[in-house]
């Protein structure tokens, strides 16, 4: 873990101001902030000594607001770069996989949640086959059903019907 | 003595079939995660917190619990065999711990790890007994005031002993604070951040959050790495010789105190007990030039003092109620779920599960060191085997 934090550089990204870790760091935490504020105000600030719903949340945003300003105008100086090799196929088919399980859940049922989940996902590791990958999601069906639906008993529906 | 009494007492609890088979189950858990690399203890927990809902409070921290120093045993026996670390905590075991496998010595090596590990770990039961008695007496004069200063010596700590950016850090704790404002507000009834979504009303789950946060990113993170064809080195005899010991023992003994004050800070935990055990070794040391070719004491002083560590990590969460490191964080979670408030009320309200949990840790410790010889002769195939199918491993437990 220890070495991951080194930062390591990149041949993709030069020591130019927006290769900076810190200033995308900074933009996207001003993003949230901006949202945050312009939310909080929805709510109601009341006044210093009755706060409102909305108060701590304005607070929280514009502490925000302004650390992510000093990331973006300290990321010059900053020797943190930005890694560009973001395992983009990982990414997408772990998180598809994951949404197609909480889409299909509850229309098709558990056991073709987690079918359409493994196939989805498998791809997105190094040396599955397609036999592999399916005994490995018939095993895993199997598993959550003896798991969840026998033992524990939780109330999921297995099938579409 | 109480002391005794209430050891006692939680050894009646921990010893009950149901509760001796869940520290079993955990201890397996955790060996196994910690033999596979790119799934560690974080994760796994994160991953099994929804399953504990079921279980009785006392079953299921004993199991996480043992899922935690679990993995400790476990990441050392790949770390030594076959170079690859199981388990962050393991990454400095890989330097001389690999090294003196390389020249032989791999039994060697495996069980100066595992009665480190396993003396290391008898004494931080003890050091989480003894801080108690104090800490009851203190609970009974802890107010909303106290509770609201150790939560900002909690964030500030968090800070403080981030590695990196203080300026990030100080960025991820008022985020934090953000998903923490979603939900129903307490004292006005008013929903903040749901955006009309009704499963936000009651905030965001911890379990989603850690799901999201711990478990699919470090399987992410751990899919995108390849793992190359590992080199197995044999096991030969499984005993340390007389030189070997004698570096070990004053080795072991550092490392467990040093494990123990580490494991204790806010922040610490298994990861930073063992990389500071090393650094003092290896600058304490008569012969530091043997480092990273061997050294008996690079393997001793670690080991031992991860599972210390990995231990005394548990005294800030019981008694004061602040999750030291991202494990904690989870067994805290794992608490709520039931509805119990770690603090220092807890040895007062919990005994049992209090002293149950202590008890556990003792007796998985030596369920762990008594399965070492057959870890050793079983591992070689183990972790021959741990590195071709983790990247399917890792990827079937993304739909949980």
């Amino acid at each position: 873990m220890a070495s991951e934090d080194m930062p390591r550089p990149s041949a993709s990204s030069g020591g130019g101001w927006l290769g900076k870790a810190d200033t995308w760091a900074g933009v996207a935490t001003i993003v949230l902030a901006l949202a945050v504020i312009y939310v909080s105000f929805e709510y109601g600030l009341g006044r210093g000594g009755r706060i409102g719903p909305g108060y701590v949340p304005l607070v929280i945003g514009l502490l925000l607001l302004g650390l992510g300003v000093l990331l973006v105008a300290r990321a010059g100086r900053s020797v943190d770069l930005l890694d560009t090799d973001i395992a983009w196929r990982q990414v997408g088919l772990v998180t598809v996989g994951i949404v197609a399980f909480a889409l299909l859940l509850d229309r098709a049922g558990m056991i073709v949640a987690i079918l359409a989940t493994v196939l989805i996902a498998a791809p997105a590791a190094y040396g599955n086959t397609l036999v592999s990958t399916l005994i490995s999601g018939v095993a895993l069906a199997a598993f959550s059903w003896c798991l969840f639906v026998y033992f524990l008993k939780i109330s999921i529906p297995v099938w579409w019907f | 003595m109480e002391l005794f009494g209430q050891l006692a007492y939680g050894f009646e609890l921990a010893l009950t079939p149901q509760n001796l088979l869940f520290c079993f189950l955990g201890a397996l858990i955790g060996t196994l995660v910690g033999v596979l690399p790119g799934l560690g203890p974080v994760a796994t927990i994160a991953m099994l917190l929804p399953i504990t809902f079921t279980l009785p409070p006392v079953a299921a921290l004993i199991m996480l619990a043992g899922l935690y120093y679990g993995a400790q045993y476990g990441g050392s026996t790949t770390a030594i065999l076959v170079n690859i670390p199981g388990e962050s905590s393991s990454v400095v075991t890989c330097l001389d711990g690999h090294a003196m496998a390389r020249k032989g010595r791999a039994g060697a090596a495996l069980a100066i790890a595992a009665l480190g590990s396993f003396f290391a770990g008898t004494v931080a039961t003890f050091i989480i007994a003894i801080f108690s008695a104090p800490m009851v007496w203190i609970a009974s004069t802890f107010q909303s005031p106290d509770y609201f200063g150790l939560m900002i010596f909690g964030l500030i700590a968090a800070v403080v002993l981030a590695q990196g950016s203080v300026v990030r850090s100080i960025v991820m704790v008022l985020v934090g604070l953000i998903i923490g404002l979603a939900g129903t507000g307490i004292t006005d009834g008013q929903s903040r951040f749901t955006f009309g979504i009704p499963y936000l009303s009651e905030g965001v789950s911890f379990v989603a959050l850690a799901m999201g946060l711990f478990g699919v990113g470090e399987v992410i993170s751990n899919l995108a790495r390849t793992f190359g064809k590992p080199e197995v080195q044999p096991v030969s005899s499984l005993w340390p010789n007389r030189d070997e010991a004698r570096r070990a023992v004053p080795a072991v003994l550092r490392g467990t105190a040093i494990g123990s004050i580490l494991g204790v800070l806010p922040g610490g935990g298994a990861l930073i007990a063992a990389f500071g055990a090393y650094v003092i070794e290896k600058k304490w040391s008569k012969r530091p030039e043997e480092f990273g070719h061997g050294a008996v004491e690079g393997v001793a002083a670690p080991e031992a003092a991860n599972n210390a560590g990995a231990q005394t990590s548990f005294i800030p969460l019981l008694t004061l109620g602040l999750p030291s490191n991202a494990v904690m964080a989870l067994m805290l979670a794992a608490m709520t779920i039931h509805g119990i408030v770690p603090g220092p009320k807890l040895m007062v309200e919990r005994p049992d599960l209090f002293w149950a949990m202590i008890a556990s840790m003792w007796i998985g410790n030596l369920m762990l060191v008594i399965t070492c010889p057959i870890d050793g002769s079983t591992s070689q195939s183990w972790s021959s085997a741990a590195s071709a199918p983790t990247a399917s491993r890792t990827r079937r437990s993304t739909c949980w």
